[in-house]
C-alpha cells in the first residue's frame, strides 16, 4: 500500500502538526494511489483533488506559521455519497439526484471532521438510496471487495468499507438504518462504528429511514475510529433525533482495565444459521474474553421484522414522488422494493413503532446483568458479486435484503455497536460488540482490548 | 422472509397489491408488478410477526424515538 499509515491517525496528525510530514504529501500520495487502484475495487464516485490540494495547503500554512491545527491534521477522508460536500451533488447512490443542485454547504460530520483538520478526498459508492446490502449499484457499478474481487464488499456504505480495507483511506464516513455500516465492515474486515441513535448529528445527509437512521464511521484499528468518535460527536439542533448531550471522550478511556465489566455472548438469533466459520469467530473473541455466559435476546426475530416494515414504509413515502413521476430511473430492484413499501398498511408501521418500544424496554432489562454483548456481524462471508441467495436455516434467501439479519434487531433500538474484524485467514467475518445505550467508549474499548490479545485484526490486503 | 409459493394466497397479495394501490391514486407500472408483489409476499411474512404480538395501551412509540 503506498498509504501507509502503520501507527494510526493520531501518529499521522502528530507528524504534520511536527511539520515532519506535510498535508500536501499526504493528500498527493492519496491521490496518487486512488488513481491507480481504485479501478480495481470502484469504491469512488467523485474524487475532489483540487479541494483536498487547497485544504492542505492552508493546513501546512497554518502549521509553519505556528497556528493550531486539529487532533486529526491531514488524515485523509471519504464520505458515503449521501454526505453532503459544499458544491457537489448529494446522489446518495441514484442516478435520480443527478440533477439535484449542488449542496450548499458541508454535512455536519464533514463539517467537524475538517474543523479537526481531515481533508476531504472524496465520496464513495453506496447502494442506491441505502436500500441494500450489497454495494451492486446499477448506476456506477459494483464496488468490489478489496479481500477478493469476486465478492461484493457488503453495504450499504459499501465504497467506505472497500476504501480503507484497500488501504485508499484511514478513514471515512457512513450510514447505518439496519447495519449499512457493519455489514460492509464484516465483509471487508474493517472496523465500524453505529453509535447510540441520537449520537452523532445527521444533518447534511439524505435520509433513508429517519426514524432508523444512524451515522457512523469506518477505520482500521479501534483507535483511530474511538479517536474519529470523539472528533465527530457532540449535539445538533439541525438534526431533531440528535441527543442534546455533552460529548463522551472515548480516548482517555481506551487503555482502561476491563476488571468488572460482565460480557455476555448472544445466543438464539445470533447463532441460528450462521456458518461455521462466523461461529467460530464469535468463539473466538469470546475466549480471548474469558465471556462464557450466554444471553439470549427476547423476540429478536420479531424485531428484525419490525424494523424490515418500518424501513419499507418510510423508504417508500420519502420517495414516494419519483416513483409516480420517474420510476424508471431507479435501479429496478430498489424501485420494486420501495413500491411495495408504499403499499403496506399504516397499522403494521404504527404497531412495528410500538414493538419498538417495548422490545427497547425488554432488552434494557437484559443489559442490567451485562455490560457487552458480543454477536456475529453477518451469516456468512461476502457472497459472490452476483450471488442472488445464501443459505440461512436450511433456505435460500435473497442477498440484498437479509445480509442484516443479526445487525437489524439492535440498530432497530439504536444500541451502540462496534463492528470489529476477527483475526483470522481467509474471508474477514465480523464481530458486533455492542453495549447499552450512550456506552460507545466501553465499546471501543472492548474492541481495543480483543485487538491486543490478538482476536482482531483488520487483515492487511494481499498484495493485488 | 420466504414467500409462499401457494398460487392462491400469492393471488390475494398481488389483488390487495392493486387495490390498496388504486385506493391512494398510486400508479404503478404494469412491467414493476411482478417484483412489487415478489417484495410485497416478502413483506407479508414481517408484517404476520409484527402484528401477531399482542401490545397494552401502555404500550406507546415515542414521537422521536429515545433509546
Amino acid at each position: 500500500m503506498s498509504t501507509d499509515i502503520p501507527n494510526g491517525i493520531l501518529a499521522l496528525a502528530g507528524q504534520v502538526r511536527d511539520a515532519r510530514l506535510s498535508a500536501a504529501e499526504i493528500v498527493e500520495t492519496t491521490l496518487s494511489d486512488i488513481e491507480a487502484r481504485d479501478s480495481r475495487f470502484n469504491c469512488f464516485t467523485a474524487v475532489f483533488s483540487d479541494e483536498a490540494r487547497a485544504q492542505a495547503r492552508n493546513l501546512d500554512a497554518d502549521v509553519r506559521a505556528g497556528r493550531p491545527v486539529g487532533p486529526l491534521a491531514g488524515v485523509p477522508f471519504g464520505v458515503k455519497n449521501l454526505f453532503d460536500v459544499a458544491g457537489q451533488v448529494t446522489l446518495a447512490g441514484s442516478k435520480i439526484r443527478r440533477d439535484s443542485h449542488p449542496a450548499a454547504r458541508d454535512a455536519a460530520l464533514v463539517a467537524r471532521l475538517k474543523a479537526s483538520g481531515a481533508i476531504l478526498v472524496g465520496a464513495l459508492n453506496m447502494d442506491e438510496f441505502a436500500y441494500g446490502f450489497s454495494t451492486e449499484n446499477a448506476h456506477y457499478g459494483p464496488t468490489r471487495n478489496p479481500h477478493d474481487p469476486e465478492r461484493i464488499a457488503g453495504g450499504s456504505s459499501g465504497g467506505s468499507a472497500a476504501a480503507v480495507a484497500a488501504g485508499l483511506l484511514p478513514l471515512t464516513l457512513g450510514s447505518d438504518t439496519n447495519g449499512s455500516i457493519r455489514v460492509p465492515a464484516a465483509m471487508c474486515g474493517v472496523f465500524g462504528m453505529k453509535p447510540t441513535y441520537g449520537r452523532l448529528s445527521r444533518a447534511g445527509v439524505f435520509p433513508f429511514a429517519a426514524s432508523l437512521d444512524h451515522t457512523g464511521h469506518f477505520a482500521r484499528t479501534a483507535r483511530d475510529l474511538a479517536a474519529a468518535y470523539d472528533a465527530l460527536q457532540g449535539p445538533d439542533a439541525a438534526d431533531p433525533a440528535c441527543a442534546d448531550i455533552p460529548p463522551t471522550p472515548s480516548l482517555p478511556e481506551l487503555e482502561a482495565p476491563l476488571d468488572g465489566v460482565r460480557i455476555g455472548v448472544a445466543d438464539g438469533w445470533f447463532r441460528e444459521g450462521a456458518s461455521p466459520e462466523v461461529l467460530e469467530g464469535l468463539e473466538l473473541a469470546a475466549a480471548a474474553l474469558g465471556a462464557t455466559r450466554t444471553v439470549a435476546l427476547p423476540e429478536v426475530a420479531r424485531a428484525r421484522a419490525a424494523a424490515y416494515c418500518i424501513t419499507a414504509a418510510e423508504g417508500a413515502n420519502l420517495h414516494l414522488q419519483d416513483l409516480v413521476t420517474r420510476p424508471h430511473d431507479f435501479d429496478p430492484a430498489t424501485r420494486d422494493r420501495l413500491l411495495a413499501g408504499a403499499l403496506l398498511p399504516a397499522a403494521v408501521v404504527l404497531q412495528a413503532h410500538r414493538f419498538r418500544a417495548w422490545f427497547r424496554d425488554e432488552v434494557a432489562k437484559v443489559f442490567e446483568d451485562i455490560d457487552v454483548l458480543l454477536a456475529p456481524t453477518t451469516v456468512c462471508t461476502a457472497p459472490r458479486l452476483g450471488q442472488l441467495t445464501f443459505s440461512f436455516k436450511g433456505h435460500e434467501v435473497p442477498v440484498r435484503p437479509n445480509l442484516g439479519i443479526f445487525t437489524q434487531p439492535l440498530s432497530f433500538i439504536g444500541l451502540p455497536v462496534v463492528a470489529a474484524p476477527i483475526r483470522r485467514a481467509g474471508l474477514p467475518v465480523g464481530l458486533q460488540i455492542v453495549t447499552r445505550p450512550w456506552a460507545e467508549a466501553l465499546g471501543l474499548r472492548v474492541a481495543h482490548r480483543l485487538e491486543q490479545l490478538g482476536a482482531l485484526q483488520a487483515p492487511a490486503l494481499e498484495a493485488a | 422472509m420466504h414467500p409462499s409459493p401457494d398460487s392462491e394466497t400469492d393471488e390475494a397479495a398481488a389483488a390487495y397489491a392493486r387495490a390498496a394501490a388504486a385506493y391512494q391514486r398510486l400508479p404503478i407500472p404494469e412491467q414493476c408488478w411482478p417484483g412489487v408483489i415478489t417484495n410485497l409476499l416478502t413483506l407479508r411474512e414481517h408484517v404476520a410477526m409484527v402484528m401477531d404480538f399482542p401490545l397494552g395501551p401502555e404500550v406507546q412509540a415515542d414521537s422521536v424515538f429515545q433509546p
